[in-house]
């Protein structure tokens, strides 16, 4: 149960867990929400309305965002999955399973922004534009390791096996990202990628967009890893039962 | 604001909050999971 | 070397072995008639769209071959927990991997031998001297395809949704060899020489080196006592 610190054994209900949470994180809380809605405004208010592709291109900000937010998420999984492989402590695994599940919760507003984006700018849906499409096989790449994980049952096996994907998996990464770079650069550009004026105030609302999505990846991240935990607790009382029984 | 914009904002508050409220979901689940275990334990371990 | 004869004798006792033999080879056959004749259906006969449309129709059916020829590549150590056998066997893990490997990527080149005849027939394929290059092509993908398979064909061999998992957990990470196996194949098939396809091949060397490493450094994580 050493592992476990954040649930006080036999006594405390998950509201008490929760009130814990928000008492540990409340500046974390605070400067979360705050970033996150000066971007908001900042989105609308500071940055200037874009020449060409008009009040759509707003969303770029938290579009950009959240693909920094993945790539941090991916990151994490894959030094999780490596130090778990090294050295064989649960706890570098749940960090790795936490972040990949919040990191394609994000690749997933990526992929969707996205499209929302192109239709009216370019008037289709989807552009095999290289960042979107490579994006896009982050997004398989990484449900893959959760559907991996779910099919496993809870044993190190499933931990261990996870790393190794994980580790495979970002170390693809920048592959899929050349080569499908280097494919898309091989056609006759018909879709110009990004091709935005840049305003000065455009790069400090992204700047800041960024800065509020890392806080939340934190945010998320720590509260998802008390989920983690939780399983583990449940898992470590289920298996001592079973012993008993 | 058009319409896409509308949608892809809303899409991505929609995403973060329904995550958290999926977490917090999760908390109390396994809570109560949790409380059931230590009571068939503690019964265990009374007679 | 002694690795090295341990890893072909691994690769023989497989490809030995009838679980992996004529149902395979069915299978993939007619698969990769129906793709093709379903394909030519869309196109007028003739047409220009078909020679650029044909390569990745080839990697289609090739990759089918390889899907198959990995889903099996421990049916044997399943069905009487061999794995075992082979564990407590003085071998280092990585010369299993490059056994399994070794007959993993005949056991496709075989099915390739088979498809490939049949692709240059209905699509009328001229290579104009590009054999060699379009040779090269498939062994490289081929590699880098069966090397990252046969460690996720470890991974989930014990699962009862391998079949489907598999594929998932393969592709995306093989997307970079499909594009460059795709490309190359279509630049050799376009009469381009080595120009036309030397940037794809570094990628596809690349990727090999990388990942055949990789996969062989990590395999003894995913075959343990438990598997």
């Amino acid at each position: 149960m050493s592992q476990t610190a954040n649930v006080h054994p036999h006594t405390e209900s998950v509201s008490g867990m929760l009130e814990r949470f928000v008492r540990a994180n409340r500046w974390l809380l605070a400067a979360t929400g705050a970033l996150m809605l000066t971007a908001l405004g900042m989105a609308f208010l500071y940055a200037p309305r874009e020449q060409v592709m008009g009040e759509i291109q707003r969303i770029f900000y938290f579009h950009v965002a959240s693909a920094w937010l993945a790539m941090m998420a991916f990151l994490v999984v894959f030094v999780g999955s490596l130090l778990y492989l090294w050295k064989g402590d649960r706890r570098f695994d749940r960090w790795a399973a936490a972040s990949a599940e919040i990191g394609v919760l994000f690749t997933t507003i990526v992929l969707v922004t996205g499209p929302l984006w192109a239709r009216p700018v370019w008037n289709t849906w989807w552009t095999w534009d290289a960042r979107l499409t490579s994006s896009l096989v982050l997004w398989i790449m990484y449900i893959a390791y959760l559907v991996l994980r779910g099919a496993l049952p809870e044993s190190r096996k499933k931990y261990q096996f996870s790393a190794v994907y994980g580790l495979v998996a970002f170390v693809d990464v920048p592959i899929v990202f050349f080569s499908i770079r280097w494919w898309r650069s091989m056609h006759p550009v018909v879709i110009t990628g990004k091709g935005m004026n840049l305003e000065p105030e455009m790069i400090h609302t992204l700047a800041l967009s960024c800065a509020a999505f890392t806080l939340l990846y934190f945010l998320l991240l720590r509260l998802r890893l008390m989920v983690e935990r939780l399983r583990d607790e449940v898992q470590s009382l289920q298996r001592t039962l079973l012993e008993l029984e | 604001m058009n319409i896409y914009l509308f949608a892809g904002y809303s899409f991505i508050l929609v995403l973060i909050f329904g995550y958290v409220a999926f977490l917090h979901g999760k908390l109390h689940k396994l809570g109560r999971e949790l409380d059931e275990l230590r009571d068939r334990l503690r019964e265990k371990a009374r007679p | 070397m002694k690795t090295l004869r341990l890893a072909l004798w691994i690769a023989r006792k497989d490809l030995r072995l009838e679980l992996r033999s004529r149902q395979n080879f069915l299978t993939v056959l007619f698969f990769a008639f129906i793709v093709i004749i379903v394909f030519n259906f869309a196109f007028d006969p003739g047409s220009p769209a078909i020679a650029e449309v044909s390569p990745a129709i080839l990697w289609v059916a090739f990759l089918f071959a390889g899907m198959l020829s990995l889903g099996n590549a421990f049916a044997m150590e399943r069905e009487d927990a061999c794995m075992l056998g082979l564990l407590l066997a003085p071998v280092e893990r990585g010369v299993i991997f490059l056994g399994k490997l070794l007959a993993n990527l005949l056991f496709l080149l075989a099915m390739e031998v088979v498809i490939f005849p049949i692709f240059v027939i209905f699509f009328n394929v001229n290579l104009r001297g590009g054999f060699f290059w379009f040779l090269l092509i498939v062994l490289l993908v081929d590699l880098g395809f069966v090397a990252v398979g046969t460690l996720f064909s470890a991974m989930t061999m014990s699962l009862k949704t391998r079949e489907v998992l598999l594929p998932i957990l393969l592709f995306p990470v093989v997307v970079p060899v499909v594009i460059a196996g795709v490309k190359a194949t279509a630049g050799v098939f376009g009469g381009g020489g080595l120009p036309a396809i030397a940037g794809w091949l570094k990628v596809l060397v690349g990727f090999d080196l990388i990942f055949v490493l990789l996969c062989y450094s990590v395999f003894q994580y995913v075959v343990e006592e438990s598997n």
